[in-house]
């Protein structure tokens, strides 16, 4: 039996596109999805900007009795997963459900975007017993991170592993990558993941006072960056052993065909300058899905746009696929911003997009080179070609690493 | 050679190499520091749950909790840089030394990027989001904690640890709801079994907060009669329970060629969830029966094979039940015949750290410690075998330990002698 692992379906909700369609058509047109807040009231914060959904009604997907008891995080996660479901064309009620499982990563889950959601919500800010039409209880629940993946068991009666994992910023791709395993170790052949990371203060808040944010534009790449942009996004993906699949007929979107992490031991907020944790999570995922560097032909870049991310995440790159590489790599977060335990992968979504439509996404605003970033980042516009197989990293706080390898599927 | 001979669900040999052991097992609990001081209380009875004095719980209808006495604790966190580290970190570090201690680790012993943390936690590092959202709401943006930000992230504790021990290997934060010890087991097995890793260092820790335990309490869940009493019909609601444990795992081959002495086998493990409805469990327990099913099977062993249970019920009446009928479906008669008693009568709902005591107390059983006794239970509701005494009257060869959350996911793991 094959234990090859397929993605069947995405969905996807970023600043960008809320669709795989629109995702795609923004990364090719270099869309900048960055905007002044309107979540909360961010005159108070350091940074006033972000990248937050647009052009999306929740009242058009949830009833009026439903809608008043879900989170943000909820009603992103939720949506997506509709969508990825539809798009998989996976019939649930032929499955066995008790076998399908939810693994999402998230740093936020159900928290309220603005102070006055979370003091509605918390103690000391509120007091007393909730009346029995009053959505608090609900609310409440919402409130913790795993409460992402309750909401997908619960809406679609799953039976198997749920979870969410939150490993910072690297969280969204650990998730597709436990997914992974658990198929290919059997136990499941059809597994739902991805991650969801509402805007919210909180992180607004806490990234400004660490000088993390940037003053004006994300420039992943460049000379004059000076920090990352947050933003908000959700993705669900129908992952399925590659019998599975062929048994109903799946239209197969691409190979999940390896998985690395590692953990840099350094530093809680400062990743280690000589980039050995990233460079050994990639070459996990290389080991993990039997294959040579010479053999990826694009990178989607964890591209912070941090000063230390950028010029460490080079280093490594360089180190595991020599100092003279020539392969194409880009960050997609001057588009999109950083959305934390969901960027992980919403982003690889972009590297499958790309192995599947045939373009590099752009790095947008790389206006000034970096004489320590001299790889071909994609300045600007996208850049139309053909690609056997990509990498997607994703890297966090605490010097948590993840990477992982898609192959272009040939039925 | 009883390890020689077992096969796994596929019909394939169950090798060492396969088979899940753990060496070295820590605790920080209601009781102290340590495992020992634990297993003794619950062996003895001896309640941690106490009258609240330290925060005003007048408007509250619970009053009372079980928590972990900072006290004993500051002189084993004076050194280094625990003190000012956030609780969660605090205790599952002292989990951790404990645990390392146990199994023998050395610096040499293990090739750092082949260990990894994996831990799970049901309210992560909400004690530390709470200081940052106050500074937020009562203050300004700009005003918020640096240093205090960066340990929100849930997986500030694993990452703590890796650069206190200079482990390289992947980490996991992860989170399924007040029952997530066993996700964490499961996927640490997998882990060791796949080669991923040599060893793991697994575990999980949830805190007793002021907020927390108002938030609690307004919804409804905590116990107005301040009374643990699982499986009582007069049972009505939880006390707060907290702390942190954690297991170091190993695949009994790489045990026995570094000379480790395992203390007992992982032989079966089950997760479930039961995708019922958004918050609430399901009425016949249908995740937990599925993941008792699982932990069986995998371990090949039978309902009647089973000399304990460590149970998850938390003195809710909804939750008790559908453990109980979860039991049913599974064990049939053998449910009201094998020895069960649950911690939480003595050391209230620790949430996911309830996780790792249970499964304590099984390694403990089945190599011949005393079982917990249960507490608070007066008027049994259902037919059950609770335990009243510490000594069993057979011996525990295979003790199998649950976790059950109202979010509807369920855990167990079947531990054996070896």
């Amino acid at each position: 039996m094959s234990n090859k692992v397929v993605v069947t379906g995405i969905g996807v909700l970023t600043p960008i596109g809320n669709n795989l369609e629109e995702f795609s058509e923004g990364l090719r047109s270099g869309r900048d999805g960055i905007a002044p807040v309107t979540h909360f009231d961010a005159s108070k914060h350091r940074c006033q900007s972000a990248g937050e959904l647009k052009n999306i009604d929740f009242s058009a997907h949830f009833s009026p009795e439903e809608l008043p008891y879900l989170s943000r995080g909820a009603q992103m996660i939720r949506v997506a997963a509709a969508q990825g479901l539809a798009a998989s064309g996976l019939d649930l009620d032929v499955e066995d459900r008790s076998r399908i499982g939810v693994v999402l990563g998230t740093n936020l889950g159900g928290m309220p975007a603005r102070k006055e959601g979370y003091a509605a919500l918390h103690h000391p800010y509120r007091r007393g017993r909730a009346g029995p039409k009053e959505p608090w209880r609900a609310l409440v629940l919402d409130s913790f991170i795993c409460a992402m993946s309750d909401h997908v068991a619960s809406q679609y009666q799953l039976g198997g592993l749920s979870l969410v994992m939150s490993t910072a910023c690297s969280a969204g791709l650990h998730a597709l990558g436990v997914a992974m395993d658990v198929i290919r170790s059997g136990r499941s052949e059809v597994m739902l993941a991805g991650g969801v990371d509402p805007l919210s203060e909180m992180p607004q808040a806490g990234f400004g006072v660490l000088r993390s944010l940037a003053s004006d534009k994300l420039r992943p790449f460049s000379k004059d960056r000076d920090g990352t942009l947050l933003g908000e996004s959700a993705s669900l993906w129908v992952l399925e052993s590659e019998t599975h699949a062929k048994r109903r007929g799946a239209n197969i979107l691409a190979e999940l065909a390896g998985y690395g992490g590692s953990t840099d031991a350094y530093h809680m907020t400062r990743p280690d300058e000589t980039g050995r944790g990233p460079a050994r999570a990639m070459q996990a995922a290389l080991a993990s899905a039997g294959m040579k560097p010479e053999q990826i032909g694009y990178i989607k870049a964890h591209g912070t746009g941090t000063p230390a991310n950028d010029v460490i995440e080079t280093r490594a790159i360089k180190h595991v696929f020599g100092e003279q590489t020539r392969v194409p790599v880009s960050s997609i977060k001057a588009m999109v911003g950083h959305s934390l335990g969901s960027s992980g992968a919403m982003e690889a979504a972009a590297a499958v997009v790309a192995l599947n439509d045939g373009f590099l996404p752009p790095t947008l605003h790389l206006d000034t080179p970096d004489p320590e970033c001299d790889l071909d980042y994609v300045p600007h516009h996208s850049r139309p070609t053909k690609l056997e197989a990509v990498l997607s990293n994703a890297f966090g706080f605490g010097g948590n690493n993840a990477a992982m390898v898609f192959r272009r599927w040939e039925g | 050679m009883e390890h020689k001979g077992k096969r796994m669900a596929g019909g394939t040999r169950m090798t060492d190499e396969m088979r899940v052991v753990i060496t070295g097992m820590g605790a920080v609990s209601p009781y102290g520091a340590g495992v020992p001081p634990l297993l003794d209380a619950l062996a003895e009875g001896r309640s941690a749950i106490r009258p609240i004095d330290d925060f005003d719980v007048s408007g509250c209808g619970c009053k009372h909790g079980a928590r972990v006495p900072r006290g004993s604790l500051s002189a084993l966190t004076g050194s280094n840089n625990l003190r000012r580290a956030p609780r969660g970190t605090q205790y599952t570090m002292l989990a951790t030394e404990e645990a390392l201690q146990m199994a023998g680790h050395e610096p040499s012993t293990w090739n750092p990027e082949r260990v990894g943390v994996f831990l799970g936690t049901y309210r992560a590092m909400a004690e530390v989001s709470q200081d940052i959202w106050h500074r937020i709401i009562t203050s300004e943006p700009r005003f918020v904690q640096p240093l205090l930000f960066q340990e929100t992230v849930t997986n500030a504790v694993a990452s703590a640890l890796s650069i206190r021990w200079g482990w390289r290997g992947t980490n996991y934060a992860i989170s399924a709801g007040n029952a997530c010890g066993f996700q964490v087991l499961a996927l640490a097995a997998q882990a060791l079994r796949s080669g991923r890793a040599d060893a793991l260092i697994a575990g999980t820790f949830d805190l007793f907060t002021t907020a927390t335990h108002f938030d609690m309490d307004d919804i409804g869940v905590l116990s107005d009669a301040n009374v643990s009493r699982p499986f009582d019909t007069r049972r009505n609601g939880y006390i707060m329970g907290e702390g942190a444990a954690v297991v170091v795992l190993e695949t009994l081959a790489s045990a026995r060629a570094r000379g480790a002495t395992p203390l007992a086998e992982i032989a079966g493990l089950g997760v479930a969830h039961d995708g019922h409805a958004f918050g609430i469990h399901h009425p016949e327990g249908r995740g937990l029966a599925s993941a008792m099913s699982q932990a069986l099977r995998d371990a090949e062993a039978s309902p009647e094979a089973v000399d304990y249970i460590a149970a998850a019920s938390n003195s809710t009446q909804s939750l008790d039940r559908a453990e109980v009928a979860a039991m049913k479906t599974v064990m049939g008669a053998a449910a009201s015949a094998v020895p069960l008693s649950s911690v939480k009568g003595l050391i209230g709902e620790a949430e996911s750290a309830s996780d790792m005591f249970n499964l304590l107390a099984c390694v403990s059983a089945v190599r011949g410690g005393g079982l917990p006794v249960q507490a608070g239970t007066e008027q049994p509701e259902f037919e059950l075998n609770l335990v009243r005494q510490p000594r069993p009257h057979r011996p525990v060869r295979t003790a199998l330990a649950h976790s059950y959350s109202f979010g509807g996911n369920a855990g167990a793991a079947l531990v054996r002698a070896l």
